[in-house]
């Protein structure tokens, strides 16, 4: 069942001049799609319409059966359903609790249901901090409030706006995990904007790639992030920072994010490179090893 | 990078695990990979890609091996390092390079014009799309 069925126009300044944002796309019931694509692409204003915080130029938006807009340019929308009368959960990248509110507080706000409360509490690993108030909270533990306040009116659908993208990789990936729990136990249909193709693979089944106000992409994170152009599993993007002749070899050292890694190469490959060049480092799924990481061992990505 | 054009002419597969057999000229390959695009279908012209350190060479082979890939080849050059030398081969299928240690190469006191036959793991293999229809 299709749980939203967006038709959605909107001209919106961008920085080489107007463009057109337009987002004819149908989500099914219960999924995490992910929206993603560069900056300045549409994707923000996308989730700010169907929450209502942005009124569309025009168009169409049903959502669980029930129409939440319709209008032609140029006129009063004939429907236009307030922020709050639309059954949708919002979090952005900023927090924004009540910093005099406790914890529970901050939930009851949202709604009076105390068991809700307790039982998101509870699944959001808040129990302990219910009555801390947010200044004195992590920002990890201040993005599990905002998600358990959104949670509190039962939404069908749950915005995220790059909800974790300020979060550290250790409390990025618990909140993953809290999120695909909030997705099964709700049922409620997800919606994150993000730049993280691990937070895509790992949360999303589908992705919308947003160029320009253009949906360009509607596609499995799989087949969008793992590597095509080459039967290769294992391939990774990075820059190559240094080649050097070693012996009858060649050597490329290569940035892939924070690591550094030595690719042996050969003199093709080594005549087409210089220090600078993007590069796709990759080997078969046969050849590299898994060793569990060591967590006291010294972490180059915590620098 | 070695590349030699190719043909599939079949593809097996166990769930995501496929293994394709391919002509190149007179010479055959196998190829054993995990999940295969859309484009990789029997007659496709596909690039066989392999690093010039994962072939071994042989000479008077006799007896059995489990590797999949033996290519007929004769040696073109030999750039020789003090560890390791790097040698242009022809085979049935192109020219590609072999990356063996010096020792081996003295050992078996390889010189251009030799006869020798190069051994490829077909897990060691990979495929690309070519541009070229």
């Amino acid at each position: 069942m299709d749980m939203v069925v967006s038709l959605l126009k909107k001209t919106l300044a961008g920085a080489e001049g107007e463009f057109l944002l337009e987002t004819d796309v149908k989500i099914a019931c219960g999924g995490i799609t992910a929206i993603a694509g560069t900056s300045g692409s549409g994707k923000t204003t996308f989730l700010r319409m169907l929450a209502g915080l942005t009124t569309p130029d025009e168009g169409f938006l049903e959502v669980d059966g029930e129409v939440w807009f319709r209008g032609e340019r140029g006129k009063t929308p004939r429907v236009n359903l307030k922020p709050q009368q639309r059954k949708v959960g919002v979090v952005f990248q900023g927090y924004a609790l009540f910093p005099h509110m406790s914890v529970l507080g901050n939930l009851l706000y949202a709604s009076r249901d105390r068991d809700m409360a307790e039982k998101l509490l509870s699944m959001i690993g808040l129990q302990q901090l219910r009555h801390v108030k947010p200044p004195n909270l992590s920002g990890g533990q201040k993005q599990r409030v905002a998600l358990a306040r959104a949670l509190m009116q039962q939404p069908r659908i749950l915005l995220l706006d790059e909800p974790l993208s300020a979060l550290d990789e250790t409390i990025k990936a618990l909140l993953q995990d809290e999120l695909l729990k909030v997705n099964r136990e709700f049922g409620v249909t997800i919606l994150i904007v993000t730049h993280d193709s691990s937070e895509i693979y790992k949360l999303c089944d589908r992705v919308l790639l947003f160029e320009k106000g253009r949906i360009i992409a509607d596609t499995s994170p799989r087949k969008l992030l793992v590597e095509h152009a080459t039967t290769q599993k294992f391939a990774f993007r990075g820059e190559v920072l240094e080649l050097r002749a070693v012996d009858a070899v060649h050597v490329a050292v290569v940035a892939i994010g924070n690591n550094l890694v030595e690719v042996v190469i050969d003199k093709d490959e080594k005549e087409n490179l210089n220090a600078g060049d993007s590069v796709m480092v990759g080997t078969k799924a046969f050849s590299p090893t898994v060793r569990k990481f060591e967590k006291q061992a010294f972490d180059v990505s915590k620098l | 990078m070695n590349r030699i054009r190719a043909t599939v002419n079949r593809i097996d597969y166990n769930g995501n695990l496929h293994r394709l057999v391919l002509s190149a000229g007179s010479q055959s390959f196998t190829v054993i990979t995990l999940e295969l695009g859309d484009e990789y279908t029997v007659g496709a012209l596909v690039d066989i890609r392999f690093k010039p350190a994962h072939v071994a060479l042989a000479k008077n082979i006799t007896g059995e091996i489990s590797i999949a890939n033996r290519l007929d080849a004769t040696v073109l050059e030999l750039h020789k390092g003090k560890i390791l030398v790097e040698m242009l081969l022809q085979g049935a299928g192109g020219k590609f390079y072999a990356l063996t240690t010096t020792e081996a190469v003295e050992r078996m006191r390889i010189v251009p014009g030799d006869a020798v036959v190069a051994l490829l793991k077909a897990s060691d293999l990979y495929l690309s799309k070519t541009d070229e229809a």
